[in-house]
């Protein structure tokens, strides 16, 4: 069985750091990808430059607040484009803005989390996502829209 | 305005089996955890309800969870749910019944459901499944507010 591909984007080192942490406690086998803002993530899921063998993603874990493009403008442009809408995104942030949430599920954000402040607490949360979206729910797996611009860049099911 | 933690526990169940009764017992009480159940027994009058309830003003529930059989033979209910300005914030888990082909699921997850459920046979469906599904919807996800609509 292939490992899970998740891809984190997220521009803060620190967070980055106890994600890469958290995830390779786990029990289940993943790859964690990085990128460092939504123009970013944007390039790697559409396998562009020297994004070309970037897997794709399982699960996205998305910050909110970032640089160039952030966690808002990211959801826009990727839940609108066939070939990338179906990959679930878990948004992981330090907002508890009403508006953030709210937002963040028109959006279609799979899932709005809080990041805790302390830091075994945010390894369990980081634990809890995974299981939730790797134990407990099915997943659309790798099968994409043949006639999109990235249709060939789906990974293996 | 920062969120206020205090919002109770509310699921609206829709499907045929969900109004039979079949679980709706045991989630009231998961794990020790009160949760206010409502269940509409088609998607058609859940579709009602929520929008209607939202152009009320009326409060509505954390969580939809709906039989794959009540989002409409062409997905027809989830697409306007998640189509609808009041009420497309609102988190949809679809549960699967077993065998469903991986483009239903594709489809689904399309149309913006939230997640996917795979419907088992036996205890571990309502034993465990089921309550951890809402272990993490109301006790890690951060869901919108209750009586939050619009924007």
């Amino acid at each position: 069985m292939r490992p899970i591909e998740i891809m984190l984007v997220e521009d803060n080192a620190g967070d980055i750091r106890l994600t890469q942490e958290a995830l390779s406690d786990s029990k289940i086998r993943n790859n964690l990808s990085v990128a460092r803002d939504g123009l970013e993530a944007l390039r790697m899921l559409r396998r562009e430059g020297e994004h070309a063998s970037v897997a794709r993603p399982d699960l996205i874990i998305l910050d909110l607040n970032m640089p160039r493009m952030d966690g808002r403008e990211f959801l826009e442009v990727m839940k609108s484009d066939p070939a990338l809408s179906t990959i679930p995104v878990a948004v992981l942030t330090t907002s508890q803005s009403e508006a953030d949430v709210l937002k963040a599920y028109k959006l279609h954000a799979n899932c709005y989390i809080t990041k805790p402040l302390s830091m075994d607490r945010f390894a369990e949360v980081v634990q809890a996502v995974e299981d939730f979206w790797f134990a407990i729910v099915t997943l659309p797996g790798s099968g994409e829209p043949q006639d999109g611009a990235v249709s060939n860049v789906a990974g293996e099911s | 305005m920062e969120r206020g933690r205090s919002d109770p526990a509310t699921l609206l169940l829709v499907g045929a089996e969900f109004a039979a009764g079949v679980v709706t017992e045991t989630l009231r009480t998961t794990r020790g955890r009160e949760i206010q159940v409502g269940v509409c027994a088609d998607g058609a009058s859940a579709l009602a309800l929520l929008t209607e309830g939202a152009a009320q003003g009326r409060a509505r529930p954390g969580l939809v969870l709906m039989e794959l059989e009540a989002a409409g033979p062409d997905l027809s209910v989830l697409q306007e749910l998640k189509g609808h300005a009041l009420v497309s914030c609102l988190p949809v888990t679809i549960v699967l019944p077993g065998g469903v082909d991986d483009d239903v699921v594709r489809d689904v997850y399309r149309l913006h459901a939230n997640c996917c459920v795979r419907e088992s046979a036996g205890g571990a469906w309502t034993a465990e499944t089921l309550p951890r599904l809402l272990d993490f919807w109301f006790d890690v996800a951060t869901l919108p507010a209750v009586g939050c609509v619009g924007g």
